[in-house]
């Protein structure tokens, strides 16, 4: 059985692998952060972040963009609303309908400011464990005061652990659903509805079985708390990054 | 006098829709004792076993571990009676085997170090080492039993249930599997076991509880079975060539 490439950690011992959780997350928060309201010259420069993470993670680039092919229609579509709908200067005619210049310029920053921080965060769930996410997340939050910080970082690390499982089971509602020929059904909405039915079912049913395995190996929300350790080149590459993202903001 | 590990006294239990799922179901099982549960599908085995792990509580009647009522105390029922469920991947909570093995001992709020400590002594008995670092949908049906096994063992239960422990398994697998039940009895392990496979565990159960219909209809020695092969369903006695 093949790993699942997105939304879990996969093996390695790659640069970004070893990178401390708390750098990679802070490192990701400030990629993400500074892609909200960047033009596309920032873009251009924070998107050699993600770019030169994957290019040290060893990870299987072409299965996780395979994965995340849902991801992308919407982004085509994202932009094509935006090319389609917004008035403005016509670059083109689509039969009756044009093409708006600044509407296309619109949509493709909105759509890779999206795709950049999915990169960021794909980056970072696929090489950073579930366990040690939660960890970094309640490492984060426990500073604050009246933060149920234990609560959220346990409700991330379900939701981490669900992504997976939901990928898996809508496979297999497919392949049940094709083995006893759906593709009878002509009527698309109604085999979308069943399969959505049935997904959600599974889903439902994953979520309580989770739910009881949990429960019956006395799960609390006051857990052993996990070690860490940064080394001088995580901060320094945590810092690195600071400060690319910084001059990206102030200069482009 | 030795107080017994685990007393089920006129148990009954109602399920949401009102169908009854135990029947006043009274046994006591003594420290160290392991028993097979027997019963066709739906005769309430499993239903049993989540009471006593306290995953279900009695409508009436009560459930007690060494003593405390799992009404009173569920957290003490599940800290002393360690479940293997049917479906170990349900069992299986965590991504990698390693972290799942250490899941019950973090939620008990041990220092690193006993959690450590545990994990690999388990990960070893089970000879699940070499699979440490292993995804844990990756692994399969016969090496996810011996994880949700690990996973329970690392809480260093007193009392272990198994629910039908043997399904889903290749004749290899059941014979490891057995091998390890056999060595958790030898260190002193109470074992409940659930399972239809009556001639597998006959080396290793010295008691049978038979359910229908939610209540124990028979409770005996092996040898108060003898000539009842056919019973309820069950399949016929044979002899297991036992290590």
């Amino acid at each position: 059985m093949r790993e699942p490439a997105t939304f879990s950690a996969q093996s390695g011992s790659s640069p970004l692998h070893d990178w401390d959780s708390r750098c990679k997350l802070a490192a990701l928060v400030m990629t993400g952060g500074a892609a909200f309201g960047a033009g596309p010259a920032a873009l251009a420069g924070l998107s050699l972040i993600p770019a030169a993470a994957a290019a040290v993670s060893g990870l299987a680039l072409l299965r996780i963009a395979k994965d995340l092919k849902v991801f992308f229609i919407f982004l085509f579509f994202l932009v094509a609303t935006h090319a389609l709908f917004t008035p403005g200067e016509e670059l083109m005619q689509l039969g009756w309908i044009g093409v708006s210049r600044p509407g296309l310029a619109h949509g493709l920053v909105l759509a890779w400011r999206l795709f950049l921080v999915t990169a960021c965060g794909v980056l970072f769930a696929a090489t950073t464990p579930n366990s040690r996410i939660r960890a970094t997340v309640e490492w984060f939050l426990r500073p604050l005061p009246g933060v149920p910080h234990a609560r959220i970082a346990s409700m991330m690390g379900l939701l981490l652990s669900l992504l997976p499982g939901i990928l898996a089971s809508s496979n297999a509602v497919s392949c049940a659903q094709q083995a006893r020929g759906v593709e009878q059904v002509k009527n698309p909405v109604r085999r979308l509805r069943l399969f959505a039915t049935a997904l959600l079912r599974t889903v439902f049913s994953r979520s309580q079985n989770l739910a009881l395995a949990m429960t019956a190996r006395c799960y609390s929300d006051t857990r052993t708390p996990q070690e860490f350790k940064a080394s001088a080149q995580d901060i320094a590459a945590l810092a690195g990054v600071a400060a690319f993202v910084a001059t990206l903001r102030f200069y482009a | 006098m030795t107080e017994p590990a685990l007393i089920f006294e006129d148990v009954s239990f109602l399920y949401a829709d009102r169908t009854r799922g135990l029947d006043r179901v009274s046994f006591s099982v003594m420290p160290g004792e392991c028993i097979a549960l027997c019963g066709r599908n739906g005769s309430g085995k499993s239903t049993l076993l989540r009471h006593a792990n306290g995953l279900a509580l009695p409508s009436s009647g009560q459930v007690r571990v060494f003593g405390v009522c799992t009404k009173k105390d569920a957290v003490f029922a599940r800290l002393n009676v360690g479940m293997v469920f049917a479906d170990s991947s349900a069992q299986i909570v965590e991504e990698r085997v390693y972290e799942d093995v250490a899941f019950g001992p973090e939620n008990l709020n041990l220092p690193m170090s006993e959690v450590k400590r545990r994990v690999e002594k388990v990960l070893n008995w089970t000879g699940l080492s070499p699979l440490a670092a292993k995804r844990t949908e990756t692994l399969s049906s016969g090496e996810k039993r011996r994880l949700a096994i690990a996973g329970v063992l690392a809480m260093e239960p007193k009392i272990i249930v198994l629910d039908e422990p043997f399904s889903n398994l290749d004749w290899p697998g059941k014979t490891a599997l057995l091998e390890e039940l056999l060595r958790l009895r030898d260190l002193g392990t109470t074992l409940v076991v659930a399972t239809h496979d009556v001639e597998l565990v006959q080396g290793l159960c010295s008691r049978i509880l038979i359910m229908e219909k939610g209540a124990v209809i028979r409770d005996g020695g092996l040898d108060d079975f003898a000539g009842e092969s056919q019973i309820l369903g069950l399949r016929p006695w044979g002899r297991i060539p036992y290590a």
